[in-house]
This record gives C-alpha cells, sequence and structure tokens, in this order.
C-alpha cells in the first residue's frame, strides 16, 4: 500500500493511505497515512457502521489539506464496535445440520456431514442474500452447490479439474472453498451481529465446512501436485 | 483497538517480514481544497467485479471497478484477514458510499470514474509497472486525490 503511494506521488498525484500496520508506514515514508486501530481486513472500522467510515475517510482525506513537506503519520484512535463475542454470538438454531463428525474423522464421513449441512445452508444464503440484496459468493465463477461439490470431492481422493485457458485446479479449489466460507458467513450474521472473531471460530471449528477444508488442507500436505500442496501452506485455512 | 503486538505471533512475523522497500522521504504533491478535487479509491484487497478474472498468486496487476459498481468478490491469495466485515457491507473495506455522500455534500468536488483494485501480497516492487499505468489512467481522469486502503 506504501509502496504505491511513493508510485503515485512521484507520478503526479496526491495520496492519503490508510495503515493497518503502523510499522509498514513508519518504514516506508509514505507522504501522508493515517494509522487506524482495526482488524486486518477492516481498514474502515466496521461494517455498517456509516458514521465511524466516514469519520476515517474524512480524517484520512483532511490530511491532504495539511501543509509540510515531511511524511505525515497520524493515528485514528476512535475504536470500533465489535459485534458480538464469541462467548455471546450463537447462530440461528436453524443453521445445525445435527450433530458433526468428531475432529480426525474419516474423509468420507466429512464429506457426507458437508453435503448434509450444504442441504440446510444454502437456503438459508440465498434468503439472507435476497435480503441483504447482495452476496460476496461466486469468485470461483461456479454456483456454491458446485463448490460443496468439488470440496467434498476433493476431500475424498478427487483432483480439482484442470481447464485449459481457465482457473488451475489450485485455484479453482481456493476460491471454492472461499465461496463455502462466504455463504455459511453470511447466511450466520443475517439478523445478528457477531464479531469477526465470533464468525471465525464458529466456522472453522463448529461447522462441517470448516472441518471438511481443515481435512482438505491436511490431505493435501503431501500432494504430488505442488500448486496443490502449496494450498496448505496457508492459502486454505487462516492461522488458527 | 489492534495492535501489531495483539495479533498472533504468526501473523506479527508475517507481517514484520513483508518486503517493505524503503523509499525514502517522497515530497507531498499538493494540490487545491478538497472541495475542488476528484477522489480515486485504490485497494489492495484483491477485490474485483463479479466475472472478472480472478488475481492469481503473485499478481502484479490490477481491476479497474467502476464508479457505479457494488456487485464485487474478493480472490486476494491470503486468508489471513478477516473477510465478514466486506461479506456484511462493502465499505468496510471499499468506502465507494461514503465518498458519494461527501461529494453530494460537496466535501470533494466528485468521485472518480473508476477506482482500482491490486493485491497487497504482491511485493510493492513487483507492481510499480501497472501502479504507473493507474496513476498515468488517473490523471487522464482529473483524479485529484488517491485515497489508498490495505486490508
Amino acid at each position: 500500500m506504501c509502496g504505491l503511494a511513493v508510485v503515485f506521488e512521484r507520478a503526479g498525484l496526491p495520496t492519503t493511505t490508510i495503515a493497518l500496520v503502523r510499522e509498514h508506514a513508519e518504514r516506508m515514508h509514505p507522504p501522508r497515512a493515517l494509522w487506524v486501530p482495526f482488524g486486518m481486513g477492516r481498514p474502515f472500522g466496521a461494517p455498517d457502521a456509516p458514521a465511524l467510515q466516514r469519520h476515517v475517510v474524512e480524517t484520512a482525506l483532511g490530511l491532504l489539506e495539511q501543509a509540510g513537506q515531511d511524511p505525515l503519520l497520524v493515528d485514528f484512535l476512535q475504536d470500533a464496535p465489535t459485534g458480538d463475542a464469541r462467548e455471546i454470538w450463537r447462530p440461528a438454531a436453524e443453521l445445525s445440520a445435527g450433530a458433526l463428525p468428531a475432529e480426525g474423522a474419516e474423509p468420507e464421513a466429512l464429506a457426507e456431514a458437508l453435503r448434509r449441512e450444504a442441504a440446510v445452508m444454502l437456503p438459508r444464503h440465498a434468503a439472507a442474500a435476497a435480503a441483504h440484496q447482495r452476496t460476496t459468493t461466486g469468485a470461483s465463477g461456479q454456483s456454491t452447490e458446485s463448490c460443496v461439490a468439488l470440496v467434498a470431492g476433493c476431500l475424498t481422493g478427487e483432483d480439482p479439474p484442470e481447464t485449459p485457458g481457465g482457473l488451475s485446479g489450485g485455484m479453482l479449489l481456493k476460491l471454492a472453498a472461499e465461496d463455502i466460507h462466504a455463504a455459511w458467513c453470511e447466511a450466520a450474521a443475517h439478523g445478528s451481529s457477531p464479531s469477526a472473531d465470533a464468525l471465525a471460530s464458529w466456522y472453522w471449528r463448529e461447522t462441517a465446512a470448516g472441518r471438511a477444508v481443515r481435512a482438505l488442507n491436511r490431505r493435501l500436505e503431501g500432494h504430488k501436485n505442488r500448486r496443490l500442496r502449496t494450498l496448505s501452506d496457508g492459502l486454505l485455512v487462516p492461522g488458527m | 483497538m489492534v495492535r501489531l503486538n495483539d495479533l498472533r505471533e504468526s501473523t506479527q512475523r508475517a507481517l514484520l517480514d513483508l518486503d517493505c522497500p524503503d523509499y525514502g522521504p517522497t515530497r507531498p504533491v499538493e494540490g487545491p481544497p478538497l472541495a475542488e478535487r476528484t477522489v480515486a479509491i485504490v485497494s489492495t484487497a484483491g477485490i474485483h467485479r463479479r466475472g472478472d478474472r480472478p488475481f492469481s498468486w503473485g499478481a502484479r496487476d490490477f481491476r479497474e471497478i467502476g464508479r457505479h459498481e457494488r456487485d464485487m468478490v474478493i480472490s486476494h491469495v491470503s486468508v489471513n484477514f478477516d473477510r465478514t466485515g466486506f461479506q456484511q457491507d462493502l465499505n468496510t473495506i471499499w468506502p465507494i458510499d461514503r465518498l458519494e455522500e461527501l461529494a453530494a455534500g460537496g466535501h470533494i468536488g466528485d468521485v472518480a470514474p473508476l477506482g482500482y483494485s491490486f493485491v497487497g501480497a504482491t511485493s510493492p516492487t513487483e507492481m510499480e509497472t501497472a501502479a504507473a499505468e493507474a496513476a498515468t489512467a488517473m490523471r487522464a481522469a482529473g483524479v485529484g486525490a488517491v485515497l489508498l486502503a490495505p486490508v
């Protein structure tokens, strides 16, 4: 981010930079930067918090009107609302598809649990998307149903298809896993205000999808295909 | 309040190990009052319009995002940042509606017809060619300020 600021300024474009990692701004000296105390992935504070988002934008743009030749690094000290913590927030009961296979269960059992969970989750996601008139699923270019089938298949020993001129198998599998994550989290967040940590904890620990993707990650660790093996190096499952 | 020390040790290490070339102080480009400037958003969140080709791993290119585009997805290589804020509200990472409000209120001159999206996991030096291309396009469009947003 700071590198782009330098390139743009050298091309004659005034910039103001949001900095999530203050240490990066200190090292790279963008001309104007506003350090914000928000979590990674939330540079403008929080969802559905327009007043806070606007305050961040106005403060960052305001740096453009401060005179001076030295790099400007200013701290934004207002915290963001976090949402309900993981100890408090629970997803709606209707999202449960029954008991989960144990950690370390056989891949076939996890794949079946994922399919069973999808039958519950997909209609809920469709309702959430209709209510919001928006969804962020679809980066894979596949329907979420197809993403579930792909992940379940790869979990039980298949490899993702390689399409000439299209996405690589590894990229397709990664984006399919992320589309499932988006669908599940959009469905779970609908009508409630979970914190980012609460949603992450629920998805990765308490859903068949999260457990299936984690198991898939383990399967890929020793895969003979280098690009598929690379997925297991932090590209499918966040550091937990 | 989230500071680097509050993050997982592995995340701290990854962030501190990122390639951060020392460009030295850059002389800030000045401009007219904000109320006379057209503002563009540039993000490194790896977002793009649904249907655009996803970003590849190590992507050095960018995607253009129209002023009125709201139907967006993410194909950033990293999964180590929260995506649920974006899932619930685009403005958490791409504050286009806030910019439109500022333009409507006369606080900024206008919103640029195009914004630009990169993938922040790519080394800054490897993005320089594409960044220069985006800069040329923004200057041609009369952009007078760039709001840079990481993820």
